[in-house]
């Protein structure tokens, strides 16, 4: 495993917002899922994950609830708004248009 | 992000009232999460998880608003600990704003408010600046500015002019109106101030009848339908006590009985502010109110109106001003006689001005005192802002240290300054609200202080934007102030530079501290003395010789308008009158005259004595009092010679006069006063002089009497306006028992107004008494700037010499030199400023000689008197410091090195 990529705050949010559109999951929930599906190379510290979490609220593109764990303990769910999806909607256009962009810078060269 | 901002703002405001609770959730999340991790073999870091909570916070919180609260509440607890430093500073900027929002309100209402009441004050003009009141007769009126209209011209004018919304015109001045219940009789009348207007006034004005309506235009339409009444707001409390009830009543003015339509919003008071209206009938009824021939008529020549309209949107000032002479110029053209000059007709114009403050008398007689004041309070105000600036420097190095500290942990210099100014702020703002409470209290105060008679002058008091605004930008300006003063040291500090080192550098105090407390203290003296003063000639006023005793009596105002009786027939109700109010218990004597004493009205006529040549330019002219015999009886005048006026002096009889002692010094031959005889204008017979009686004040209490006669009025009828009755006990407790007596005489006598001899002379002083006021209120608050004042700067050299008194004291000095080191420092700046302020108090003494009576300019008493105070509060002030001074140790002193 190398060293773990930093994220950007902005890619953060869209892979929070990706990973929560599939369904409700908390904090911990959410950095297994990401870690992964991108095979560890992607992994969210708690320190970068939480204020991206409580941002998103802020901002309402996340509700959050207080549930059960799977294993009988409090938990803080995090679950997309109808808002909050259109905005996944955006955010992942932008991302692909930004990739594809420097894909092809690199290539050409 | 606007549809985010409501979300946000409301999970901002939940962060900070559930702050625990978010906080729990925070610290359990976080909890999970490291469980979680633990669980599944991860390595855990617990270090760090402080840095990720406030990470969190800041993500979700308003950080401006949160660090604004912590600042409050710190700055609070800190006030809290230096209780008699945040009281001193608090009651002084209390004081100054205060002072200056009770003088800037009266200013406001004075001199910037807007007329109240009225629709788009800015959109109204008027056609003259109504400072005339009263009526002309003429055909062409005379050249120059027209200040009133008459009726036709006017009609003309609202006819005609096309660049305006609606011309209103009113009476110039008002009416008096009897007022009456409909069907009752003459006790429960009372006397308003009525005023005609056209029947489109409150319409061209924009006015909304609070209750009720305002006229119709249909109400202008026939003379005698018209009989409808629109009621002031003032009016209708006082006379109809509020009730809802009184719209659609029926009263009776003047005889005439009208239906009362509507009331008026409470601040509105027509285009004249100042000038109070009670009562507004329409112009038709003219006639009918004035009791008079009708000036509304064809060929009517009264210029009587003032005329004010709305200009239509997009016209300017100067294109009405034109047309409006156009019309003027044609209307004069139509009515001139024959004999009139085209020259002398066109010299005669109207001038427009801006309707949006309306006309008012009080603007032009208290605006240049006001602005004076102002400008006083204004410099009061500085002051204690300089001297709460120096209590704020004088609490030491600590505040330096601490700052160093903060730069030293990384706290930015705003940050600081933000905390600075909000401890400053929340200085300001107690201040300031107590001061704003205390400003409009004394501003009402004033306004009921500077008002004779029963109504407090017009002027609106209320709370406005302007007020607010000013006050708030008052509150403003000094947090920043006071933030920015304990930085202003701390600025050139750099942070990198030793902690240690910074304390030695205490920098210089400076001389413009001192030269402040100098000046205040010779201000303080100046106020003083000229209270002082000016309280002296108020009781020299209260106390002087006035020729008659003010206790005990009691006086009625006797209104003979509605009786339709001629002098003559009234002679007998008088006497009955007399008579009865004679019989009654408490009653001493009573007695009527022809003005009510200490009024200012005065009857005066030209006398000659025969044998005694009149040198040219001499001034004959002597006040004419027309009294029952029993006058001198029931005001207790001292006859000094021959006899008063008795029952014998009737028509039949030869006519007599008593004279007071100027008269007889000034026109008789002195030790032959008695049974001369002399002529007067106005009298049929040459009088005879029977009396001599003492000098009395019965016109003013300043001006030495001037030579006056007394006449029986049943040798000079006339009706009389003033009943005098000298009581045992209390004189009001009479005022039932009288008001009774004259309306069971059964002649539509009317008592307009009861009151005492003694608040009659209250009400002569009352610029005394308001100049007294203001100069008290001065002189102590400049007292209580020059303790604060002189305390700051004492307090600053103690901090500033801390290190050198610890030496002294080290080295042996005794605590009584290291007392007089700061006291030194006190004396001599009360000396100076003593030096200064005695001068000043001489010339100012000089200068208010118009005002003083009684007393001299320069008094040595009052002078040293007021030295001694200052002094005596210089002491005091300086106690503080000295004894903290005192009490230094060495080793602490010299500790901070």
């Amino acid at each position: 495993m190398g060293k773990p990529t930093d994220l950007l705050q902005g890619t953060l949010d869209l892979l929070i917002l990706k990973t929560l559109a599939l369904e409700p999951m908390h904090g911990w929930g959410i950095t297994l899922r990401i870690q992964q599906i991108s095979s560890e190379v992607l992994q969210v510290r708690p320190g970068a994950l939480y204020p991206a979490l409580h941002r998103l609220e802020h901002q309402g593109w996340i509700i959050a609830k207080w549930g059960d764990s799977a294993a009988g303990r409090r938990a803080k769910y995090y679950s997309l708004t109808r808002a909050g999806r259109q905005q996944l909607d955006r955010e992942a256009m932008q991302w692909r248009r930004l990739s594809s962009a420097v894909t092809t810078l690199l290539d050409t060269v | 992000m606007a549809l985010r901002a409501p979300n946000r703002i409301r999970m901002a405001l939940r962060s900070l009232f559930r702050r625990k609770a978010t906080e729990r959730e925070l610290d359990d999340e976080l909890q999970f999460h490291l469980a979680e991790m633990e669980a599944g073999g991860f390595t855990v870091q617990h270090a760090g998880l402080d840095q990720v909570k406030d990470a969190c916070r800041d993500a979700r919180t308003f950080r401006p608003l949160e660090d604004f609260l912590k600042d409050l509440r710190l700055g609070a607890r800190r006030l809290y600990k230096n209780a008699g430093f945040a009281f001193t500073a608090c009651a002084t900027i209390a004081l100054g704003i205060g002072a200056t929002m009770a003088i800037f309100t009266l200013v406001n209402g004075v001199l910037l408010r807007p007329l109240p009441g009225v629709r788009a004050p800015q959109d109204l003009v008027l056609f003259a600046d109504g400072n005339f009141e009263g009526r002309l007769v003429s055909a062409v009126p005379d050249p120059g500015t027209l200040e009133t209209y008459s009726y036709r011209l006017y009609t003309r004018l609202r006819d005609e002019l096309k660049n305006f919304d609606g011309i209103a015109a009113q009476q110039s001045n008002t009416s008096g109106a009897l007022v009456q219940n409909l069907g009752a009789d003459a006790t429960s009348a009372d006397l308003a101030s009525a005023r005609c207007v056209s029947a489109n006034y409150f319409d061209v004005l924009g006015v909304r009848a609070m209750l009720g309506r305002t006229f119709h235009p249909r109400e202008d339409a026939d003379a005698g339908t018209g009989a409808v009444i629109v009621l002031s707001y003032g009016y209708w409390q006082r006379r109809f006590g509020g009730l809802p009830s009184a719209v659609g009543s029926a009263i009776v003015v003047n005889g005439f009985p009208y239906t009362v339509i509507g009331i008026t919003p409470e601040h509105f008071v027509g285009t004249k502010v100042g000038a109070s209206t009670d009562i507004w009938v329409p112009i038709v009824m003219q006639p009918q109110l004035m009791r008079r021939a009708s000036l509304l008529g064809p060929q009517d020549n009264s210029w009587w109106l003032l005329v004010a309209g709305r200009l239509k949107p997009g016209v300017s000032l100067g294109a009405a001003d034109a047309e409006v002479n156009t019309v003027v110029q044609r209307f004069i053209a139509d009515v001139a006689p024959a004999g009139s000059t085209p020259a002398a007709r066109q010299r005669v114009h109207a001038t427009l001005m801006p309707g949006a403050r309306g006309v008012s008398s009080p603007r032009e007689q208290l605006g240049p005192s006001l602005w004076l004041l102002m400008i006083g309070v204004a410099v009061l105000l500085a002051i204690a802002c300089i001297n709460v600036s120096h209590l704020l420097l004088a609490r030491g190095t600590t505040r330096q240290r601490e700052i160093s500290l903060e730069l030293a942990l990384g706290a930015t210099r705003g940050r600081i300054l933000r905390r600075h100014v909000t401890e400053g702020f929340l200085l300001a703002l107690i201040g300031g609200t107590t001061g704003l409470v205390l400003g409009h209290w004394s501003a009402v105060g004033l306004l009921q202080l500077a008002s004779t008679g029963p109504q407090p002058l017009a002027i609106d008091t209320s709370l406005d934007v302007r007020l607010i605004a000013f006050a708030g930008a008052l509150i403003v300006a000094m947090s920043a102030l006071f933030g920015a003063v304990p930085m202003w040291r701390a600025w050139v500090v750099r942070a990198s530079s030793s902690l240690a080192a910074t304390q030695t550098r205490a920098p210089k105090r400076g001389i413009l501290s001192p030269l402040l407390v100098v000046v205040q203290v010779a201000l303080s003296l100046l106020l003083l003395v000229s209270a002082a003063l000016l309280t002296q000639t108020l009781r020299n006023l209260q106390d002087v010789d006035k020729g008659y005793r003010e206790g005990n009596v009691l006086l009625a105002t006797l209104n003979a308008r509605l009786s339709e009786l001629t002098p003559q027939q009234l002679l007998p109700v008088y006497e009955r009158i007399l008579e009865r109010v004679s019989a009654l218990p408490q009653v001493e004597s009573a007695s009527m005259s022809i003005d009510t004493p200490l009024s200012g009205n005065a009857m005066t006529t030209d006398v000659t004595v025969p044998g005694r040549p009149t040198t040219p330019g001499e001034n004959t002219e002597v006040q004419v009092v027309i009294v029952t015999p029993r006058h001198f009886e029931t005001m207790q005048m001292r006859v000094l010679e021959g006899r008063t006026l008795n029952e014998n002096d009737r028509p039949g009889a030869p006519h007599v006069a008593v004279v007071n002692e100027a008269f007889a010094r000034r026109f008789l031959t002195s030790g032959r006063v008695l049974g001369q005889m002399f002529e007067a204008g106005g009298q049929s017979q040459p009088l005879t002089a029977i009396g001599v009686v003492k000098n009395a004040r019965i016109n003013d209490l300043r001006s030495d009497p001037r030579p006056a006669m007394y006449l029986p009025v049943a040798q000079s009828p006339e009706a009389l306006r003033s009943l005098q009755v000298r009581t045992v006990g209390e004189p009001e407790a009479l005022t039932t028992a009288i008001r009774e007596i004259v309306r069971t005489s059964n002649v539509k006598l009317i008592v307009q107004d009861v009151s005492s001899l003694e608040q009659q002379v209250d009400r002569s002083l009352v610029r005394e008494r308001l100049i007294v006021t203001l100069a008290g209120a001065f002189g102590s608050f400049a007292l209580v700037l020059v303790c604060v004042g002189l305390y700051g700067v004492l307090a600053q050299t103690v901090v500033q010499r801390t290190a050198e008194i610890g030496v002294r004291v080290a080295l042996g000095a005794t605590r009584a030199r290291v007392l007089w080191l700061v006291l030194r420092e006190s004396v001599l700046l009360t000396l100076a400023g003593v030096a200064l302020g005695v001068p000043a108090a001489l010339n100012a003494g000089k200068a208010m000689k118009g005002l003083l009576f009684g007393v001299n300019a320069v008094d040595g008493w009052m002078l040293a008197t007021a030295t001694v105070v200052i002094a005596m509060l210089a002491l005091a002030a300086s106690y503080m410091p000295a004894r903290r001074a005192a009490r230094i140790d060495p080793i602490d002193a010299l500790r901070y090195q």
